[in-house]
């Protein structure tokens, strides 16, 4: 089933190339990857990402032929690029890992409740956070969580669960993916201090001055 | 429970502001209609929302037109030229949420609550008993969740996991209802959970001095007895009202959307977090003392 390229990135077909771009980057916030790591909806917001890079790509491609000398960028990678932490990491449990990724979130309990209490280290309790976080259960994610992170503090993967947690308690949500526009611009004592220095230059620049010691 | 998802008004456009109140007259109107004029009073910001929702993923949604407000003739308000299947599952709901909520405040509740909730005992029986033959299905729904609940509080389980789970679930399959593709009612399902989770979570939070006091289930009140500093209380209350909305808004993201996507935003990046601040101010303003 394929859509129409315009109507997945949900801009007109005679939209400029700028109007393009916009709409490209404002969908690819939402559906980045790093985000839903640890969520159920991973899946589905990959693939949204496909079909957003294949639109992309479709139009782009359409406008060079139909117009020799199209100067338009082709997509900025940083967005599509998969996220992988650290590089291929050495896994204590692969065959349970196996199962989270292939949806199999019971399965891969019972495995890691059947590990004996003493023998359970950093990446258990991060595997342990994983599921209640497909689950729903922030409270208990959230601990495991963070007793991955004491237990291994350099690892990144950790460390990269744990932060995003952090960040949403505290409210950080609210500005990710370019939601969030009520963050008003304050004006601080650095732009009270800028803003005279520019102005004493205005005012050199036509003769007078406004600060007069610089 | 009722009344918790609201938009943030501050930050609505005009338009979609009308289009919010259309939602929330529209629903009254539904009510009227389908349950009779004295379940009107039923009526509420959450299933509004959830009226809202269900018609920006549905495939066609009317328009308004203006009238007056049967209840206050000065006032103009928006109706939907038609019923459509999201205002009358929001409306089934309304009714069969209410008929429990007025049950359980029957229970709990003593004095001018209980006498309140007695007096309107028999209209909601009679509305709940309509909305058994509109929709079996749903009403089963609320029923096992009612139960669920029961059970939790029987079992005085500490965990807010598990307190919040069948509020949870019941949302994601209200939410998710009626929808085909598996991919998008994946999607539904969680942002229904999120969102039943974050208003099971509040009405803890709101409760929590009360449920204290009353020696009621809370499991907050499991978490954080009597005599905890009520700074680490809240932290925590706030940290977990976060992490549910944050969760509801990536869910959000993913929903396909044919319209208010503006609005829907705005209650979830905006609402859910001033709804919390708000309650939160108002119950530990004056409880800076230990509990």
């Amino acid at each position: 089933m394929q859509r129409n390229p315009y109507e997945v990135l949900g801009i007109d077909p005679n939209a400029t190339d700028d109007q393009l771009k916009d709409a490209y980057k404002r969908l690819a916030r939402k559906f980045q990857a790093d985000e839903y790591k640890a969520s159920p909806l991973s899946e589905i917001a990959k693939q949204k990402m496909r079909e957003l890079d294949e639109a992309y790509d479709a139009i782009v491609q359409s406008r060079r032929t139909a117009q020799s000398g199209y100067g338009g960028q082709a997509r900025q990678q940083a967005y599509s690029a998969d996220y992988s932490y650290g590089g291929a990491q050495q896994s204590a449990y692969p065959d349970i890992r196996a199962k989270i990724s292939a949806n199999r979130i019971d399965d891969a309990e019972t495995l890691l409740d059947g590990i004996p209490p003493n023998m359970r280290d950093a990446e258990w309790n991060y595997l342990k956070g994983f599921i209640s976080q497909q689950r729903g259960w922030f409270d208990e994610a959230e601990r495991y969580f963070t007793s991955a992170c004491e237990m291994d503090p350099s690892n990144i993967e950790y460390a990269s669960a744990f932060n995003r947690v952090r960040n949403n308690r505290t409210g950080g949500y609210r500005t990710a993916r370019g939601r969030g526009r009520q963050n008003s611009r304050e004006c601080s004592g650095c732009d009270v201090c800028s803003g005279l220095l520019c102005a004493d230059c205005c005012c050199e620049c036509m003769g007078g001055d406004c600060i007069s010691c610089c | 429970m009722f009344g918790y998802v609201k938009a943030f008004h501050a930050e609505l456009k005009m338009k979609d502001y009308d289009i919010y109140r259309g939602m929330y007259c529209s629903l009254c109107k539904t009510l009227g209609r389908r349950y009779g004029a004295g379940a009107r009073m039923f009526l509420n910001y959450d299933l509004s929302f959830l009226a809202l929702t269900l018609s920006a993923m549905a495939d066609d949604c009317p328009g308004f037109v203006q009238k007056r407000c049967d209840f206050n003739p000065a006032k103009k308000c928006r109706i939907a030229t038609r019923a459509t299947p999201a205002l009358d599952l929001a409306a089934d709901a309304c009714v069969a949420l209410t008929y429990y909520k007025i049950k359980d405040t029957i229970a709990d509740a003593g004095g001018k609550k209980k006498a309140a909730a007695l007096f309107s005992l028999p209209l909601a029986g009679a509305a709940f008993h309509k909305a058994e033959k509109n929709n079996a299905v749903l009403t089963a729904k609320v029923k096992a969740y009612i139960e669920a609940q029961a059970d939790v509080e029987r079992e005085r389980l500490a965990s807010i996991d598990k307190a919040a789970e069948p509020s949870a679930l019941l949302l994601a399959a209200v939410f998710s209802s009626g929808e085909t593709d598996p991919a998008q009612k994946q999607v539904r399902e969680r942002f229904g959970y999120c969102l039943g989770r974050w208003v099971y979570l509040i009405d803890a939070c709101d409760d929590y001095f009360d449920d204290i006091k009353n020696n009621n289930y809370n499991p907050y009140a499991l978490l954080f007895p009597k005599g905890t500093s009520p700074g680490q209380v809240r932290e925590k209350m706030q940290g977990d009202l976060n992490q549910t909305a944050a969760e509801a808004a990536l869910a959000f993201e993913l929903l396909s959307l044919k319209r208010f996507e503006d609005i829907i935003e705005n209650v979830v990046y905006d609402g859910l977090f001033h709804e919390a601040q708000t309650v939160l101010n108002r119950r530990f303003s004056d409880a800076e003392k230990p509990v």
